[in-house]
């Protein structure tokens, strides 16, 4: 790395300069509609999770409104039912499958494997062009009166309901190729594209992580793919393959579902423990402890992913003996889920440790994905998951994995490569209020959760009992605390980029390869083509160039 | 079980309702067992966590170390909790099976799941809606089977839920150790009155159980027709499809219900008006005369004596 030079060659006369900026190098909203820069699709990606993730965040803050109170808050029934369907589906296939791997994916895996761009561009175009295509058709079937199904989906529910099922299912059924196409890119650049001296113990562990994720990506989508697709030829031309009433079986849909859906909940944190990876080195100036067991814990739990869908299945009528086998299975998640804790938190013992506003962040992280995994383990145990099944609890265990996981992860990373992306510095004050924010909102939110759906309170419900109240409502006013804890952070963000003060190349001080780029980088990445010396994560043999600011 | 530990929480618990079955009481225990565990744990990880970030702050100057061989430490972490999830596993899968073994010679109840109601079927052929009455102290036997979609029968007092599948029979077995209301849930979305397809198992003593089963339900003493059919009107869940204040629901409103001039849709264009006789066929034979714009939604059939198809009569007038 230390052969990263950071001097500008002379610019050709009459091209764009590829030594420019990539936000600078070229003008005109056409030339990012046809951009085959990674980053600049990655950027593009980036927007249009970000406007997911509010749409959805608007949906789940309407969802706990409405159960302010028991009976009727705001809403009635019907549109209640459409709400947390639409939180799910927004979340789930616009927001948080593409966040981490397709947006800043794109823009670091080339850049970290010292490679100019990602081994198709072209290909990384049309899978953006193929997700906006489905979420085109998931806004149509929204703005004629969405679905009421939850985001599951299941039979036979889901071919009976009148609400907007089919365009919703095919914009999840095309956001898919754009996973697959994403996942074979991604694949291909890995093995293909690094630099001389990149090998694969030098790999960092976000370059891991995309990898494992890539992996489930290309072998679990093309089931969901299927299986939405048997579902829109039920729906269509009424053969019966879930419908008992045409002679299926609706516990097959749950059993294809998972199939995709299981490894899809690994699909979205893994990416995040990639990302808390890099914040962790990078902000305790440290190699992440047990490297190589922590790169093979991410394609160790890519393969459990495959093999553990029967749990969401523990009370469908599933034969004991099954059940015991994925119980089991399930239980094995924890162990690379420990693997990545225990070493996360040993790579602090004799670190530098700094606590700017990404590794806040990090730290969250660990803290509430450790809580996420061991209740995880309540639900991997039979005799409780038979009490704990479809309750609040089980919706405060996703949320701390998905939010306080993935989430926190992708922020965390957000505000990590926030100056790198754009070349601008934010406010760290502001960061550090909207992370604190965020923080206790979202824990006050799903602690909550958790003790409700232990005393028995159903999900997916839009009445409740009066003994649930208390909970409901403390609930509730988390989702405030966190809904305002986002919009601090938005204000900062825009701040930085209206009036945020020029970025140096190096802000955090990181031996990491793409701090030693320009900020925001050249099209081309590197000036020069890199050498790769030392790992991502070698402090200790580190130059004082390399971790100088600029 | 793990009574070694001495781990035997009340029946009622900060995070668990009461349990009304020795069965349920096990879960408990190993629930609680779980929770200590995973709090120590969790500590125990933050704990080191907030030392290291306290402990090592940057500072000027710091060493940057190079990591260290691990390896000893990745195989310690790795196989102790292999250890303790072997353990996990068994003790939960034990109490699993513990719930899921059938008692011999036990009474078996007929479980039917609809939009929007629980019914419940006793071995002498009565049927009721929304409640049902349980002996203490005897094995039970749940048959479950829905009508229409997936619902999911919970009982949060027995820590037992199974899904009612369409095409398919499924059961829950359990044996209630004592008296007392148990809340039924469906635990699986089914639409828009998911959360109003409630139930209550009253389980009560073996005599008073005999007595409700050989003479059906009867009404409470001190009440009028009218009262009696509200309860009735809750009990069979009837507020699920039909609302009482002339809010949208997916059965006509029942707000001005008597006297009421209705178009039919089927059978098509007839004009009716809505009395005693409508109201009684309409409740035995739901399909037969459907108010137009309603035709889509298959109410079901439900099983009432005649005493109580009038109280409902009575308390429908009522609106």
């Amino acid at each position: 790395m230390a052969s990263v030079a950071t001097t500008h060659a002379a610019p050709h006369h009459g091209h764009a300069d590829p030594n420019a900026d990539y936000l600078t190098a070229t003008k005109g909203i056409a030339s990012w509609l046809t951009t085959l820069d990674h980053k600049r699709i990655g950027l593009m990606y980036l927007a249009s999770v970000l406007v997911a993730f509010a749409l959805g965040g608007i949906f789940a803050l309407l969802v706990r409104l409405e159960l302010l109170t028991p009976g009727r808050t705001i809403m009635d029934a019907d549109t209640y039912n459409h709400i947390f369907t639409l939180h799910g589906v927004v979340m789930v296939f616009l927001f948080i499958i593409p966040s981490v791997p397709a947006a800043m994916g794109n823009f670091f895996l080339p850049i970290q494997l010292g490679a100019k761009d990602v081994a198709f561009p072209k290909l990384n175009l049309a899978s953006f062009y193929i997700y906006v295509f489905g979420a085109c058709f998931a806004l149509w079937s929204m703005i004629h009166g969405g679905v009421d199904t939850g985001w599951t989906f299941y039979t036979p529910y889901s071919t009976l309901t009148n609400s907007w099922v089919i365009p919703m299912v095919l914009g999840a059924f095309i956001m898919g190729f754009s996973s697959i196409l994403t996942g074979v890119n991604f694949i291909a650049t890995v093995h293909k594209m690094r630099a001389p001296g990149m090998t694969w113990s030098r790999l960092p562990l976000f370059i891991w992580a995309l990898y494992a994720t890539s992996i489930m990506q290309v072998l679990a989508t093309p089931v969901l793919a299927i299986t939405l697709f048997l579902l829109m030829i039920e729906r269509f031309l009424g053969i019966g393959i879930f419908d008992p009433k045409l002679g299926g079986d609706p516990v097959l849909f749950q059993h294809f579902f998972w199939f995709y859906s299981h490894p899809a909940v690994y699909i979205m944190i893994v990416p995040g423990m990639g990302v808390v990876s890099e914040l962790i080195a990078t902000f305790s100036r440290k190699a992440i402890v047990g490297y190589m067991f922590v790169a093979i814990s991410s394609l160790g739990l890519a393969l459990l992913g495959f093999l553990v869908w029967g749990h969401h299945l523990f009370v469908s009528g599933m034969s004991e003996y099954s059940a015991m086998v994925f119980s089991g299975l399930t239980f094995l998640v924890a162990i690379p889920s420990g693997v990545k804790v225990f070493n996360w938190v040993a790579t602090l013992y004799k670190g530098s440790i700094s606590l700017a506003s990404p590794m806040l962040y990090a730290l969250a992280f660990i803290f509430q994905f450790t809580i996420g995994g061991l209740t995880g383990l309540f639900l991997a145990m039979l005799a409780i998951d038979i009490h704990l099944h479809d309750t609040y609890f089980v919706v405060a265990h996703f949320h701390y994995v998905m939010v306080g996981g993935t989430v926190f992860g992708f922020f965390g990373g957000l505000h990590y490569w926030w100056p790198k992306m754009f070349g601008k510095l934010y406010d760290e004050k502001l960061a550090q209020i909207a992370f604190a924010l965020v923080f206790i909102g979202f824990n006050v939110t799903f602690m909550a959760q958790f003790i409700m759906g232990s005393r028995g309170m159903p999900r997916r419900y839009y009445d409740y009992l009066p003994q649930f109240t208390l909970y409901h409502q403390i609930s509730t006013v988390g989702s405030w605390i966190l809904g305002m804890g986002f919009l601090v952070m938005l204000g900062m963000f825009i701040k930085s980029l209206a009036s945020g003060k020029k970025s140096p190349r190096n802000p955090w001080g990181s031996c990491a390869l793409e701090w030693q780029v320009p900020s925001p980088p050249p099209v081309t990445n590197f000036v020069h083509d890199p050498v790769i010396t030392h790992g991502p994560y070698d402090y200790h043999l580190a130059t004082a160039a390399e971790l100088a600011e600029d | 079980m793990l009574a070694i530990l001495n781990l035997d929480p009340p029946t009622t618990t900060f995070q668990l309702p009461a349990a009304f079955s020795a069965a349920a009481s096990d879960v408990d225990d190993i629930y609680y067992a779980m929770y200590w565990f995973s709090l120590v744990f969790t500590v125990v990880i933050t704990g080191a966590l907030l030392w290291f970030i306290f402990k090592y702050k940057r500072k000027v100057g710091d060493k940057l170390e190079p990591p260290g061989n691990v390896t000893i430490l990745e195989i310690t972490w790795t196989v102790i909790p292999v250890l303790f999830i072997v353990v996990l596993f068994h003790v939960g899968f034990k109490g699993y099976v513990n719930q899921a073994v059938p008692y011999e010679n036990a009474l078996e109840i007929r479980v039917r799941g609809t939009r929007w109601k629980w019914e419940f079927e006793y071995p002498n052929g009565m049927r009721e809606n929304g409640e049902l009455r349980l002996p203490v102290n005897r094995p039970v036997k749940l048959i479950l089977s829905s009508d229409d979609v997936i619902h999911s029968f919970f009982v949060p007092g027995l820590r037992l839920k199974k899904d009612a599948v369409p095409g398919m029979y499924s059961s829950l077995s359990f044996l209630p150790n004592q008296t007392g209301d148990a809340q039924v849930f469906c635990a699986e979305y089914c639409g828009t009155s998911h959360s109003a397809m409630l139930a209550t198992i009253h389980i009560v003593s073996q005599e008073a159980f005999d007595d409700y089963v050989k003479a059906g339900p009867q009404k409470p003493d001190g009440l009028t027709d009218a009262q009696w059919g509200e309860k009735l009107f809750l009990q069979n869940n009837c507020n699920t499809c039909h609302s009482r204040d002339g809010s949208k629901s997916p059965g006509p409103t029942f707000l001005h219900l008597n006297g009421r001039d209705e178009m039919m849709g089927t059978p098509a264009g007839m004009s009716i008006k809505i009395d005693d006789n409508y109201l009684h066929e309409s409740i035995q034979k739901p399909q037969a005369k459907i108010v137009m714009g309603f035709t889509s939604v298959q109410m079901p059939q439900f099983s009432l004596s005649e005493k109580q198809i009038d109280a409902l009569i009575a308390y429908l007038k009522t609106l």
